[in-house]
């Protein structure tokens, strides 16, 4: 008879703590998914981290109405991050593949300028002077 | 025929000296070659971090002996260097020699002290905590482990990252040693 009651406890007792672990609001769960796939692209997301933050504080705190708004504001943001996301990744892949090929243009574009760059600003730092013919090489004709 | 040699003599004469040249076109490929390999992104190796520190904030001078019902303040440091943002979780728990968690496994017992934070990559922060123990015992392990959400179960997950520290718990005006 005891042990009827006392197996259920006992179970309990066990879960309780994994219950715990997961009990938290869901829009919160909502907002960081959004959120953390947005920072995996490299965008900014320090706002609505912010706002999640502060609704966090409001939730431990017991305002929980406040805290709702403040996550409705966090999730209306993100959602527009969301929107932002095709095109800021268009941009950014754009930036970063044309650094690279700039970078990767440079040598060409040294092998090919510098020597003329460097004959030119040579000649020019030197077109006041007067040629004149040596001796010795008079000689050696 | 004199003429032609002059010619010559001028050609080898360069302005430029061939091996100025060779230098510092190496110098220009290494440095481009250095600089893309920065520009590639690439995956670092993640981490969170936890540490537990004492009432100023300061690592150690912690307190040993603590009175039954009043508070124990202490400070818990957490930190985010996962290549994302992430929502981390610090639980207080209270264990005992020999029952504190591993990498692998927390302690199976109810939190007392429950903190969820949103942190951005390489963001960490530091948050006073204030725990009341309120049963006796020697040798009590304040144990703080650190969870992390994960987006793909929709869980917390245990990260394997905690901290203890064990203090006698006694009641007022009775201090063990």
């Amino acid at each position: 008879m005891g042990l009827r009651y006392l197996l259920p406890f006992l179970l309990i007792m066990l879960v309780q703590p994994l219950l715990q672990v997961n009990a938290q609001p869901e829009k919160v769960e909502e907002a960081f998914i959004i959120l953390e796939s947005l920072s995996r692209e490299g965008m900014n997301v320090s706002e609505p981290i912010r706002l999640l933050n502060s609704a966090l504080a409001l939730y431990r705190a017991n305002k929980t109405e406040e805290a709702e708004k403040l996550l409705k504001q966090a999730l209306g943001r993100l959602r527009e991050l969301e929107d932002e996301l095709p095109s800021y990744k268009f941009w950014r892949d754009l930036k970063l593949y044309s650094s690279i090929a700039v970078m990767a243009f440079i040598p060409i574009a040294f092998y090919y300028f510098f020597p003329r760059v460097y004959a030119f600003s040579w000649y020019k730092t030197r077109r006041k002077w007067v040629v004149r013919r040596r001796r010795g090489r008079e000689k050696k004709k | 025929m004199g003429c032609e040699e002059k010619e010559r003599e001028g050609e080898e004469e360069m302005i430029l000296d061939d091996e100025v040249f060779a230098v510092l076109m190496a110098v220009v490929v290494v440095a481009c070659v250095f600089s893309i390999a920065q520009m590639i992104p690439r995956n670092v190796e993640p981490f969170v971090a936890i540490g537990t520190l004492n009432e100023e904030g300061k690592l150690g001078d912690y307190p040993r002996v603590v009175v039954a019902g009043e508070p124990v303040r202490l400070q818990v440091f957490i930190s985010n260097h996962e290549g994302k943002a992430s929502m981390l979780r610090v639980m207080a728990k209270l264990g005992s020699k020999g029952n504190i968690p591993t990498n692998a496994t927390f302690l199976n017992s109810s939190p007392i002290w429950d903190y969820i934070v949103v942190l951005d990559h390489g963001e960490n922060v530091t948050v006073p905590v204030s725990l009341t123990l309120n049963e006796e015992g020697s040798d009590v392990a304040i144990v703080f482990e650190l969870w992390e959400f994960n987006t793909s179960s929709r869980s917390w997950v245990y990260t394997g990252r905690w901290n203890h520290l064990y203090v006698n718990v006694t009641r007022q005006g009775v201090v063990h040693g």
